[in-house]
């Protein structure tokens, strides 16, 4: 019609370093668009998805290097138009968009970037390789080990009418349960040693000392193992309570934690299939995308021995989510996301479907 | 002036429905006014030539233009979504390919619009009079006002 543009409901802005919120409250409907920093992790997703161009991503990699402080991203209120487009993609729960205080997560008709992490609590052995390789601390392992005790069952005497203090017994004690307890009563006494004992905190009932005495002065009677001489380490594992607490709202799902696990207890559903790709030529090296990257997917790599060649910048793509962030901070355009399928959820709305495709190439 | 045009515009409109059968005192109810008048409209006693003449040339114009000059007539939205609607049978349409759900267009001043359930957006021609506010709130052009009757699919 050429009718002239003009909004006729406010749209308020309130804005942080941390958070932006968008509002606009209509006859109709409330709508507020939610952008947190806690978990955002500067993807520029968003930016690429909105129809209206109203986002736009912030000096990522000098905020990341802690160089500037900024807001990852901004949302221009004056262009926006709350349609939710950018929240419902969003892959890590940093925006959301509630319509009369129901979230857009919530509305079955929006598609959604899907990922999904899950711990299988019987086949996981409670190692912790998961918890020490997260990028992002999201994944903890509360384990508890049975005490000492418990496992750990057995006597030790020494026969003090044997014993010469000679502390053969100590030097060989794998556990250094056993002291010598220094005479200080010398020169009036003589023996250099008053007192041998054992720690029974740190005695494994091993049986060392006992075999090495000269004087047949030790006595050691280990509980658990009367004829096998060591522990059977399945029935420690038996012994071993615990679970795994993954905070799914930190989770970049960037499956480290999958690809570590020796039981294959996790399963993590990536948001994007595909690859990133690094042209080494334009890479200057300044260590903007390493900074950014949610996923600690990127590193420079060192050269084993003097001489050898290695590429300047390099990606493990087994654990890259292809959020494109790195993409977003590289200055000079040396890194491209080719995303090749999404784990998108079907949606019936045509425009919202179009918007979607233009996430992957 | 805007007035005469106005009336113009309804003898048009008038005998417009006169031909399609409708009675005086109907055609007086849908367009708000008395018999007396009407029947000045369909007799040409009323208005001039001059103006007839004027109100013919406006609508001789496409109708995107046509439609802007006689929202400009009068303030009353539901004479001039009347006189439309009987001119040119317009409808607003949606273009689901372009239509992101934004809500802005829920605004409607006329309650016409709504957004249902299954994330659609459905416009109730009978309620909607034509005023063009949905249209210039649109972000993405989703909204499309169409002339059935003129055979002129096109804005």
């Amino acid at each position: 019609m050429g009718l002239v543009k003009k909004k006729v409901v406010e749209v308020r802005k309130e804005k942080s370093n941390k958070s932006i919120r968008i509002i606009r409250e209509g006859s109709v409907e409330k709508r507020v668009l939610y952008w947190s920093d806690e978990y955002c992790v500067g993807c520029g997703i968003c930016e690429d998805i909105c129809p209206v161009g109203a986002i736009e991503i912030g000096p990522l990699g000098a905020i990341a290097k802690g160089v500037v402080e900024a807001p990852k991203l901004d949302i221009d209120s004056s262009k926006c138009v709350l349609c939710g487009i950018c929240a419902a993609a969003c892959p890590f729960n940093a925006m959301d968009l509630e319509i009369n205080n129901v979230s857009i997560k919530e509305l079955p008709h929006f598609p959604k970037v899907k990922r999904e992490i899950c711990v299988d609590e019987e086949a996981c052995v409670l190692c912790k390789q998961c918890e020490l390789v997260c990028p992002q601390e999201a994944i903890h392992v509360e384990r508890e080990i049975p005490e000492r005790k418990t496992l750990v069952l057995g006597e030790i005497s020494i026969n003090k009418d044997l014993c010469v203090f000679c502390g053969i017994c100590a030097d060989y004690c794998p556990a250094d349960a056993i002291s010598l307890i220094a005479n200080d009563e010398v020169p009036l006494s003589l023996n250099p040693y008053k007192d041998i004992v054992v720690d029974t905190d740190a005695c494994v009932y091993c049986k060392v000392c006992e075999k090495a005495c000269p004087h047949g002065a030790i006595e050691v009677v280990c509980y658990k193992c009367p004829l096998v001489k060591r522990i059977k380490t399945l029935e420690i594992h038996e012994d071993i309570k615990g679970k795994v607490v993954v905070d799914k709202d930190a989770c970049v799902t960037c499956s480290w934690c999958e690809k570590i696990c020796p039981v294959e207890a996790i399963k993590v559903e990536k948001p994007f299939e595909g690859e990133l790709i690094i042209r080494e030529e334009l890479c200057s090296g300044c260590g903007a995308c390493i900074a950014v990257c949610p996923c600690n997917a990127l590193a420079f790599p060192k050269p084993k021995e003097a001489g050898e060649k290695v590429p300047r910048l390099a990606v493990n793509q087994d654990i890259c989510i292809l959020c494109g962030a790195c993409v977003k901070a590289c200055p000079a355009g040396a890194l491209e996301v080719k995303r090749t399928k999404g784990n998108i959820t079907e949606s019936k709305i045509p425009a919202w479907k179009k918007a979607f495709d233009k996430l992957l190439n | 002036m805007p007035e005469h045009i106005l009336s113009g515009i309804k003898a048009i409109v008038a005998m417009k429905l006169r031909r399609k059968g409708k009675l005086q005192r109907e055609i007086a109810e849908y367009l708000n006014t008395n018999r007396t008048e009407i029947s000045h409209y369909l007799q040409g006693r009323h208005p001039s030539k001059k103006v007839l003449r004027m109100s013919q040339e406006i609508l001789k114009l496409p109708p995107q233009y046509a439609v802007r000059i006689i929202n400009t007539l009068t303030e009353d939205r539901e004479i001039t979504s009347r006189i439309i609607k009987v001119l040119y049978n317009p409808k607003i349409e949606v273009r689901e390919d372009r239509c992101i759900l934004c809500g802005a267009c829920l605004e409607c001043p006329y309650n016409a619009i709504e957004m249902d359930t299954r994330g659609t957006v459905v416009v109730d021609n009978s309620r909607c009079r034509l005023c063009g506010r949905c249209l210039s709130l649109c972000p993405t052009g989703a909204l499309k006002l169409v002339f059935l009757d003129n055979n002129r699919m096109e804005e």
